[in-house]
């Protein structure tokens, strides 16, 4: 009688122990996803930092329209006024020029906000390494690893872009194009909306970027890893060549990793994946 | 004596001013105002070569005309009659650092052909008044391109005094020349500007082309 008395205490206690060492570990992952999910809003909201995306994206769509009426003024020019030729040729080259000089520094930015997330995720890293990771009785949870820090876009996000009412030429060669929305004009995300020849050399990258809504602005915001889209890693390892990232970015997602073990018996690598929105564009135009 | 001689003539030279300013712009026809601001702040990220931006804010209106026999001829048989259009934007022209980097137009330029009107330009007075100037300057030189392509003269572009040598300056910039014309002499131009100052006391014609 007394052996079976025993017995079950042993199993009572056997299955607290188990109950508890289960219960630390789902802290631990708990723990590691806050910290996860803070980094990763942290990172969102450095992406469109001023909402230099939004004005960028902005000024690629300004640039785009001063070709488009410079071109239309020199054909017009050609065909019926010769005299005013030079004039239009000028202007013509200065706002090729300036098409240049926007998408250069489209360029710049992007590598900008690709180094900071890169630095970002390698404080990061640092820090974990100095970290003694997490001990309490039954389980053990070494320090949380960074393992890919991706940037890129939400999936079905459209640009905060409209094409210009004042042109219903450049309208009507969008919507031929299938660069814009045919109810709301809104220019489509991730797009090189070139120009016809003879300015089809010229590169017009749009980013996916929301717009603002009735005053309101998108704030950086959590959001399902399945809509997220890669457009390249940028931490914590380094060597890649940010100068090729196509576009933007307007959301990072970032994988973590730690290992969890509960004495010498059970081991396991616990993986935490975390998507975010960067804010969206503002309702100031620039 | 002399001193009650001065005052009144110079009481008349600025009536008389004021009466020709005014007259001129009665008799316009239509007329784009340009009014230049720094947007701030914008795209200021670390080594921007798009900052100090500034905005040309462009708008027209044209004012009731009077009616000439043949458009009374030609509202008989149906056309419709001219009508005032109150101060319309236009369009954003954005410009940095010496080059106009983007344009935002939202309306046609719906000012009746063959009428005449005048260009005022309106610079603020910020800490950024040369950047201004220079954005101006090149706002001006694609809205007279706009108006002699839609067949609108421009009689004068106004502005102020303060700004008026940077401006000329930026027209040089542009490649217009200034012009002293001689009685009888015959100058080869493609596009002539005359630009005058408001207070009124400054003029200059300027000449694109040889």
């Amino acid at each position: 009688m007394l052996a079976v008395v025993v017995l079950v205490a042993i199993i009572i206690v056997a299955v607290l122990g188990i109950g508890i060492v289960v219960s630390m570990m789902m802290m631990s992952q708990k723990r590691t996803q806050s910290d996860i999910e803070t980094l990763s809003l942290q990172m969102a909201t450095g992406i469109n930092k001023d909402d230099w995306v939004g004005q960028m994206n902005s000024m690629t769509e300004y640039s785009r329209e001063l070709v488009f009426s410079s071109r239309s003024a020199l054909n017009e020019a050609i065909a019926h006024h010769q005299r005013m030729r030079p004039l239009a040729l000028q202007l013509m080259d200065e706002a090729r020029q300036s098409a240049e000089l926007i998408e250069s520094e489209r360029r710049e930015l992007t590598v900008l906000i690709m180094k900071d997330l890169q630095k970002q995720s390698n404080d990061v890293a640092d820090a974990a390494s100095s970290k003694p990771g997490m001990r309490l009785p039954g389980v053990s949870a070494d320090a949380t690893q960074l393992k890919n820090v991706d940037a890129g876009y939400i999936d079905g996000v459209l640009t905060n872009l409209t094409s210009a009412e004042g042109l219903p030429d450049l309208r009507e060669y969008d919507q031929q194009e299938k660069y814009i929305t045919q109810k709301s004009f809104v220019y489509l995300p991730n797009i090189n909306a070139k120009l016809p020849a003879p300015d089809d050399d010229l590169n017009f990258s749009f980013c996916s970027l929301p717009a603002a809504a009735k005053n309101t602005v998108a704030p950086a915001r959590l959001t399902s890893n399945s809509v997220f889209k890669k457009l390249m890693t940028a931490g914590p390892e380094a060597g890649n060549d940010f100068t090729k990232c196509k576009f933007l970015p307007s959301a990072v997602q970032i994988v973590s990793s730690t290992k969890v073990s509960s004495g010498n018996q059970l081991s396991a690598p616990m993986s935490v994946s975390i998507t975010a929105a960067s804010p969206g564009a503002t309702t100031r135009l620039p | 004596m002399f001193r009650f001689t001065a005052f009144v003539v110079l009481i008349l030279c600025f009536s008389f001013a004021l009466c020709t300013a005014r007259a001129m712009a009665a008799t316009a026809d239509w007329v784009i105002t340009i009014n230049t601001k720094v947007v701030e702040p914008c795209l200021n990220y670390p080594n921007s070569k798009l900052n100090p931006l500034i905005r040309s804010s462009i708008y027209f209106e044209q004012n009731v005309l009077e009616t000439s026999e043949i458009d009374k001829e030609l509202q008989k048989r149906g056309a419709e009659p001219d009508i005032a259009i109150p101060q319309t934007l236009y369009e954003y022209l954005y410009s940095s650092h010496l080059r106009t980097v983007g344009m935002r137009r939202y309306k046609q330029l719906d000012v009746k052909p063959g009428t005449t009107g005048i260009i005022k330009v309106a610079i603020s007075n910020s800490s950024y008044r040369q950047e201004e100037i220079n954005a101006a300057g090149g706002a001006v030189v694609r809205i007279y391109l706009d108006l002699y392509l839609n067949k609108m003269p421009l009689r004068s572009i106004v502005v102020q005094k303060d700004a008026f040598d940077a401006f000329i300056q930026e027209l040089q910039r542009h490649g217009f020349r200034t012009v002293t014309r001689m009685p009888g002499q015959l100058t080869q131009s493609v596009a002539s500007l005359s630009i005058r100052s408001e207070p009124a006391g400054r003029q200059q014609l300027m000449n694109y082309g040889m």
